[in-house]
């Protein structure tokens, strides 16, 4: 028989009560965990979203987000391979670049001539395969809000672009409704047709080209659906500098780990200071503000939450020691007068909240892990801020495990400190008063 | 122990001043514990109670000493002062020549683990343990190895005449057991002195005698002193020497 053995059998004194301690801890160290899973996956999605929309990083010519917002083409990169070499080729961001690709944002109105409607468009061109990848990034294994089934009338099938498609555009959902481009017209052999006008960047008559509708697209968000035109960058080249070399307002890069972020913006920026590359740089976090911020509400959130978890935890461990404490007070006189001290009463107790803290930690695990595989696997969907498309809910409470790790180290320190002050007040008891209770 | 040099002495009041002094003379060996003009006071309430009133008395080593009084007298207080488990408003007491008011909260535990065994009322055993470990918990109190307090509570158990009843807990057992296994565990660290604080007042009257026919038994095969508090007139008469207490002073027996 030593301490812990003992600490062990007082726990299981009064059954009912330490079992009820007990799945409180474990409901507790459940609910942080699932919680914690939820923010957790929470900051993964939000890091693909915003990576999906502007990749990791996007350079710009200087002025381009100060002043470029009216006139983007004016703001346009002018040599855009020769930069694009420069940093695919560089022997410090070689190893962390996955992609570097050019967009042209584009201005304008579009016209549908044979429904004589049209309406302002805001857009950009890109390559086809490019853009392709980045809207398909997805290192986490997250289920893309294209796969599920809820969303399919939102998703076409086929990509919004291609290669081999040098005239097909895509528009917003909400500006082919404008437009009175119909899903069924989109089905036809022969698709219909618009007319994108675009004033040159150094001013006069407006430049025009026509390209073919291949799809509606959803973008997740409502505003931009009801202006966008994607197009291949070669067309947008043509609309807003007919008949000049490519142009991009902006490049767009990839990493192959987003917490390479930091040493590829210093290297490019150690690079446009000696390259005299007139270029500034953004981070997809700096061009996505919006889901920081919901970001950081939901962590707010998890404080508030664990706040609450942890007070109503102390109360209840604390109120299950105190119990035991009055119940337990002549034996505790009876075992001070056999000799233990008061650190003893204090270590007994302490064990006893600590074995109380391990079994109720251990069991919250145990449900939290059983009840982030059903969550998972029960197809929950609910639609997250800022996104027009439905997301399955996901909890990822061993990624990174030190959730668990957290929310288990939590509840047992809690269950430690809610033990120590009734074992505290139960060392202070006179003996002989003890004795007399 | 028996080769402690244990000597049965006889006891002998020495007057019947007021307050009671008691003295005894015939001891060879210093007393055991000594007291010396003891007050303790309590605050009840606006009022204050004197528990006891400037005792002073000796002990000597290996007696079989029997407190009776009414309650209130103050027997408790003066076995709590004793017993080390309380400490006197004023006068100085003196356990195994150790002045106790000068020993800290963990030197007073560390000092009542190896000198002093209790019996209590209610036995005050440690439900979740079985007999066997009820024994040992003192001894692993002062840093007997497992195995060597395993071996010395099964000893114990069988001086207890409770062999059969070593993995039952104190639930599992009658009160007469449950106060043997007291005594056991109140000896089992060898012990200069068990204060046994109304040890028969739970049990029937048979087993109360059988309890008190263990202890002076284990007086005179141990060595060990007895001080017992009882309000059971056929439990002192087993006494050697017997005090009464009254209103917090010794009186004439």
């Amino acid at each position: 028989m030593n301490t812990w053995s003992l600490a062990l059998r007082n726990v299981w004194r009064n059954t009912r009560r330490t079992s009820v301690t007990m799945m409180a801890i474990a409901l507790s160290c459940a609910g942080l965990m699932l919680f914690g899973g939820y923010i957790s996956w929470a900051h993964l999605a939000s890091e693909v979203h915003t990576v999906m929309i502007s990749g990791h990083l996007q350079l710009f010519k200087e002025g381009f987000l100060e002043k470029g917002s009216g006139n983007p083409a004016g703001y346009a990169i002018s040599n855009y391979d020769e930069l694009r070499d420069l940093l695919l080729l560089d022997p410090v961001l070689a190893s962390k670049l996955d992609l570097v690709t050019g967009q042209l944002i584009v201005q304008g109105i579009v016209n549908n001539s044979a429904k004589k409607t049209s309406a302002t468009f805001a857009g950009f061109g890109c390559f086809a395969s490019d853009i392709e990848r980045i809207i398909r990034w997805n290192p986490y294994d997250l289920t893309e809000a294209r796969d599920l089934a809820a969303n399919s009338h939102l998703f076409a099938a086929k990509p919004e672009l291609d290669d081999t498609d040098p005239e097909g555009i895509t528009l917003g959902e909400g500006l082919a409704r404008v437009l009175e481009v119909k899903p069924d017209e989109l089905k036809a052999k022969e698709r219909p047709s618009v007319e994108l006008m675009s004033l040159p960047p150094a001013g006069g008559l407006p430049n025009m080209v026509s390209g073919t509708v291949r799809q509606t697209s959803i973008r997740a968000l409502e505003q931009i659906d009801n202006h966008l035109v994607v197009m291949p960058i070669k067309l947008a080249n043509e609309l807003v500098f007919p008949g000049e070399p490519l142009h991009v307002t902006s490049l767009q890069i990839l990493l192959k780990r987003t917490a390479d972020i930091p040493a590829v913006q210093q290297r490019i920026a150690e690079l446009n200071a000696s390259h005299q590359l007139g270029i500034e740089q953004r981070t997809c976090t700096e061009l996505n503000p919006n889901n920081v911020r919901s970001l950081g509400m939901m962590d707010m959130f998890f404080v508030f939450a664990f706040c609450i978890v942890s007070v109503v935890l102390v109360f209840t461990i604390y109120n299950t020691m105190m119990m035991g404490i009055v119940e337990r007070t002549r034996e505790i006189g009876a075992i001070r007068a056999m000799g233990v001290t008061r650190g003893g009463i204090v270590t007994m107790f302490v064990q006893e909240g600590i074995v109380i803290g391990l079994i109720g930690g251990t069991l919250g695990v145990a449900l939290g892990l059983f009840a982030a595989w059903c969550i998972n696997h029960a197809m929950i969907l609910y639609t997250p801020p800022y996104v027009n498309v439905q997301a399955k809910l996901e909890v990822f409470c061993a990624r990174p495990p030190t959730i668990i790790i957290a929310s288990f180290l939590s509840c047992f320190f809690i269950a430690l400190i809610a033990s120590f002050f009734p074992a505290r007040r139960a060392s202070r008891m006179g003996i002989a008063e003890a004795l007399r209770h | 122990m028996q080769g402690r040099g244990y000597k049965r002495k006889q006891f002998l009041y020495s007057g019947l001043r007021e307050p009671y002094r008691l003295i005894m003379p015939t001891s060879s060996s210093p007393p055991l514990v000594q007291i010396f003009e003891a007050h303790k006071d309590y605050a009840l309430g606006r009022r204050t109670v004197h528990a006891l009133r400037g005792l002073t008395l000796e002990i000597p080593r290996g007696g079989f000493v029997v407190m009776q009084g009414p309650s209130g007298s103050g027997k408790t207080t003066l076995l709590n002062l004793i017993g080390c488990i309380d400490h006197p408003t004023s006068g100085r007491v003196l356990v195994a020549g150790q002045d106790t008011s000068l020993l800290s909260d963990a030197e007073l535990s560390g000092f009542r683990a190896r000198k002093l065994g209790f019996v209590f009322q209610n036995f005050n055993l440690i439900p979740v343990l079985s007999a066997s470990e009820n024994i040992e918990y003192p001894l692993r109190l002062i840093g007997v190895p497992l195995a060597e307090a395993r071996k010395r509570a099964k000893a114990m158990l069988e001086e207890m005449n409770l062999r059969e009843e070593a993995d039952q807990r104190p639930s599992e057992l009658s009160g007469g057991q449950c106060q043997r296994v007291a005594i056991g565990r109140a000896l089992v660290t060898q012990p200069d002195l068990v204060i046994a604080d109304e040890p028969t007042a739970n049990l029937d009257s048979a087993t109360g005698k059988m309890i008190i026919n263990i202890m002076h038994e284990m007086r005179d095969r141990l060595g060990t002193t007895f001080l017992i508090s009882t309000h059971d007139p056929e439990v002192a008469v087993l006494a050697e020497q017997r005090w009464n207490l009254r209103d917090g002073i010794l009186i004439d027996p």
